[in-house]
C-alpha cells in the first residue's frame, strides 16, 4: 500500500541578519518521514525544534527550500497554485491557537464551508448544506454555524477548526498542537474527538506537539525532533521502551510519572538548546548531551536505522548499542 | 525567531475586535467626541437641509446693500454684491462637505487598494507600489494639491482629485501595515489552507479585520480635506465665484478687513474652523477609545 504522505530531505533555511552578515535559521534540515494511510504520526520536539515548520512545508503553507513532498504520490511541492487548491481538499490541518485560527468577522458555519465548495468537490449551496453534518461530527450544537468565533468557548472553537479540517473527509490532517492552547479538561475531550474521528472516517494523522503523553496516546509512531532535524523516529512503544538518542531520553524522563510511587532515572541534558542559526556539523545536541565523546563533533551524522522502522541520529548509540541497549556512563 | 509566524495579538488587531456596544459605551465616556459628532452631524443637517433654512438665494446680488454689517435682516451681514452672507454659508456647507468627504472616499479607496495589495504582495511589487506612494508623500500636501489643482484647472472636480491625492499615501501606509499583521495571524493560515485563492483570502479575509484604524484615520481626513479645499480656493485655485465656499468667502473679504467690513471674512472663516475642529474632536476621541494602552 502507497503512502499517504512521503516526505524525502525537506530543508527550510530562513535568511537572518543584515545584507553583510549574511546566516541562516536551519528551521528544517533534511527531514524524511512517510505516513501510511489511516496512521497517526507523533512529531514531538521542543519550541524552535522546527516541528510547526514541517506541518507548514507539508500543507504548502510556507515554501520549501529544497525536499520533496509527496501526497498519494503527487507532488506538493511542484504543484500549480490551482491544482495545490485542489489537493488541499486531501491534506487539511488543525490550528494551535482556535481563537486566532477562525476569523473573527465570518461565521464560523461559512469557514467551516470554504474548503468544501473552494476545493471544487460541491457547489456553494452543496457545501452549506453539508456544515450541519459536519458540526455533528465534532458534537456541536446545530445553531453553532451562525455563530462567530468570539461568540464560542476554546473548546468549541477548536471543534470548529476541526471541522473544518475534516470537512472534506481528507487523507491526511496536520494536527499543529491542537490542544496546547486549551484547559486539561478541554484536552481530553479533544483528544477524543480525534480519536473518535479517526475510528470513522480513518485519517491520517499527524500529530505535532511538545507534549510526549499526548502524542504517546495517540501515536502508531513517533518522530523527534531537535533543531531541526529527526534525532529519532519509530514504533511508539520502541520509542518509550528503549529510545536510542540522549536527547529522546531526556524528553521521556522529562515527563511527569502518572503514579507518585514510580519511580525513574533522570537523565538531565546541560544548558540550553544552542542556536539553529548556521549550527554546527556534527550532532546538534553535542553541547548539550551528557555522553558526548570528540567524534560526535565530527562531520554528517545520518539517520540510521537500528531495526525495521526504528532510525537513531547518534553516531554512539549506533556503534554501541547491544540489540538496542544502551546505557554509557556521563563523559562530564 | 524560531517560528516566523508570530502568534499574539497586535495593537492592530485589538482595533479590529472592539465591539459594537462597548463602543457606545466608551463614546459616552468621551464627552469631548461626542460634541465633535454633534457639531459634525449638524453640519451635514445644515448642507441636506440649506433650501430651507437659507432666508435668501446664495446667488442673489443687490449693489444697493452691499457690505452691510450684521443685522435682523442679514444675520451675518452682507458682501461686496450685497449677497447675504448666512445664506452663502449655509449653502457653502454644502460645498465643502462634498469636497471633503469626496475627497477622502476617492483617496481611501484608492489607498486602501494600494496598500492592501502591497501589504499582501510584498517583496518587488509592493515595495515598488510603496515607493510611488512615498514619491507622493515627498512633497508637502498643500503643494502637492496646489500643483494638480493647478495643473488641472479650478474646478469643484479637479479639487477633489487634487485634496484626494494628498490623502492617498496616509491610507496606503495603514492599510499596509494592517494588512501585514493579519496576514501573520493563523486565520490568514487557515484561509489558504481551505483552497482560497490569493485574491480571496485579501479581500474577503484580510480586508475585513484591517479596516478598524482606516476608519478612525477617515473621521480626522475630512477636517484636513475642507482646510485644503478652503485654502486652494482662498488662492483661486479650487472652487470659482459665484459658487458659495468657504475659503473662497474669505478670499472675497480679505481685502475689507482693513476698512472695517469685518463680517464678510469672519463668519465663513469661524465655519472653517468649527468644521475642522468637529472632524479633530471625533477622530482624536476614537484614536483614544480604541487604543489598546488606555483600556
Amino acid at each position: 500500500m502507497s503512502n499517504v504522505l512521503e516526505i524525502r530531505g525537506l530543508t527550510k533555511h530562513y535568511p537572518v541578519g543584515g545584507a553583510f552578515a549574511r546566516s541562516l535559521l536551519h528551521a528544517a534540515d533534511d527531514v524524511s518521514l512517510s505516513i501510511a494511510p489511516g496512521e497517526t504520526v507523533g512529531l514531538v520536539g521542543e519550541s524552535g525544534s522546527g516541528k510547526s515548520t514541517v506541518g507548514r512545508c507539508i500543507l504548502r503553507l510556507e515554501e520549501p527550500t529544497s525536499g520533496e513532498i509527496l501526497l498519494n504520490g503527487e507532488s506538493v511541492v511542484a504543484a500549480t497554485s490551482s491544482r495545490l487548491r485542489v489537493m488541499r481538499a486531501n491534506m487539511q490541518m488543525v490550528f494551535q491557537d482556535p481563537y486566532d485560527s477562525l476569523n473573527p468577522r465570518i461565521k464560523v458555519g461559512e469557514l467551516v464551508a470554504e474548503p468544501l465548495w473552494l476545493s471544487g468537490i460541491m457547489s456553494r449551496k452543496e457545501a452549506d448544506r453539508k456544515v450541519a453534518e459536519v458540526f455533528d461530527l465534532v458534537h456541536l450544537p446545530t445553531d453553532t454555524p451562525l455563530r462567530y468565533a468570539h461568540q464560542l468557548s476554546g473548546g468549541q472553537q477548536q471543534r470548529v477548526g476541526i471541522a473544518r479540517a475534516l470537512a472534506t473527509n481528507p487523507d491526511l490532517v496536520v494536527l499543529d498542537e491542537p490542544t496546547s492552547a486549551l484547559d486539561v479538561s478541554v484536552q481530553a475531550q479533544i483528544i477524543n474527538l480525534l480519536e473518535e474521528i479517526r475510528q470513522r472516517l480513518s485519517p491520517a494523522y499527524l500529530f505535532i506537539s511538545h507534549d510526549l503523553s499526548v502524542v504517546s496516546n495517540l501515536s502508531d509512531r513517533v518522530a523527534v525532533m531537535y533543531l531541526g532535524q529527526i534525532v529519532e523516529v519509530g514504533p511508539t512503544d520502541t520509542i518509550f521502551e528503549l529510545p536510542g538518542h540522549p536527547y529522546t531520553r531526556g524528553l521521556i524522563s522529562a515527563a511527569p510519572v502518572e503514579h507518585p510511587a514510580q519511580q525513574k532515572e533522570r537523565l538531565t541534558l546541560l544548558g540550553e538548546p544552542t542556536s539553529p542559526v548556521d549550527p554546527k556539523p556534527g550532532c546538534r545536541l553535542a553541547s548539550r548531551c551528557p555522553f558526548v565523546e570528540p567524534k560526535c563533533r565530527e562531520g554528517e551524522l545520518p539517520l540510521q536505522e537500528i531495526t525495521p522502522g526504528h532510525s537513531v541520529r547518534c553516531r554512539r548509540y549506533v556503534e554501541e548499542h547491544v540489540d538496542g541497549v544502551w546505557d554509557p556512563e556521563p563523559t562530564r | 525567531m524560531a517560528e516566523p509566524l508570530t502568534e499574539g495579538t497586535t495593537p492592530v488587531q485589538v482595533a479590529n475586535r472592539a465591539s459594537g456596544s462597548e463602543f457606545w459605551y466608551l463614546l459616552r465616556k468621551n464627552p469631548v467626541t461626542l460634541f465633535g459628532l454633534i457639531v459634525v452631524a449638524l453640519l451635514i443637517l445644515m448642507a441636506l437641509f440649506a433650501p430651507l433654512l437659507a432666508p435668501y438665494d446664495p446667488y442673489a446680488t443687490d449693489p444697493r446693500i452691499s457690505l452691510q454689517p450684521p443685522s435682523q435682516e442679514h444675520l451675518f451681514g452682507t458682501g461686496i454684491w450685497g449677497e447675504d452672507i448666512f445664506s452663502r454659508i449655509l449653502y457653502g456647507a454644502r460645498q465643502d462637505l462634498a469636497i471633503a468627504f469626496g475627497a477622502v472616499a476617492v483617496a481611501l479607496v484608492i489607498g486602501c487598494l494600494l496598500g492592501a495589495v502591497a501589504g499582501y504582495w510584498e517583496g518587488f511589487f509592493g515595495e515598488a507600489i510603496m515607493r510611488v506612494v512615498e514619491l507622493l508623500q515627498a512633497f508637502p500636501a498643500f503643494i502637492l494639491a496646489l500643483a494638480i489643482a493647478g495643473a488641472l484647472g479650478p474646478s469643484f472636480r479637479n479639487l477633489i482629485i487634487a485634496i484626494a491625492f494628498t490623502n492617498v499615501p496616509i491610507y496606503a501606509h495603514l492599510m499596509r501595515v494592517s494588512i501585514l499583521s493579519n496576514k501573520r495571524s493563523q486565520y490568514a493560515m487557515a484561509a489558504i489552507a481551505s483552497g482560497n485563492p490569493h485574491w480571496r483570502v485579501l479581500f474577503r479575509h484580510l480586508l475585513p479585520n484591517s479596516l478598524g484604524p482606516i476608519f478612525i484615520q477617515s473621521t480626522l481626513q475630512p477636517g484636513y480635506a475642507i482646510l485644503t479645499a478652503a485654502g486652494l480656493s482662498f488662492i483661486g485655485l479650487g472652487v470659482r465665484l459665484p459658487e458659495p465656499e468657504w475659503g473662497l468667502m474669505v478670499a472675497m473679504g480679505s481685502s475689507r478687513i482693513i476698512s472695517g467690513e469685518w463680517w464678510v471674512s469672519l463668519f465663513p472663516g469661524l465655519f472653517i474652523i468649527i468644521a475642522v475642529m468637529g472632524f479633530n474632536l471625533i477622530g482624536d476621541g476614537l484614536q483614544d477609545i480604541f487604543d489598546p494602552h488606555r483600556n
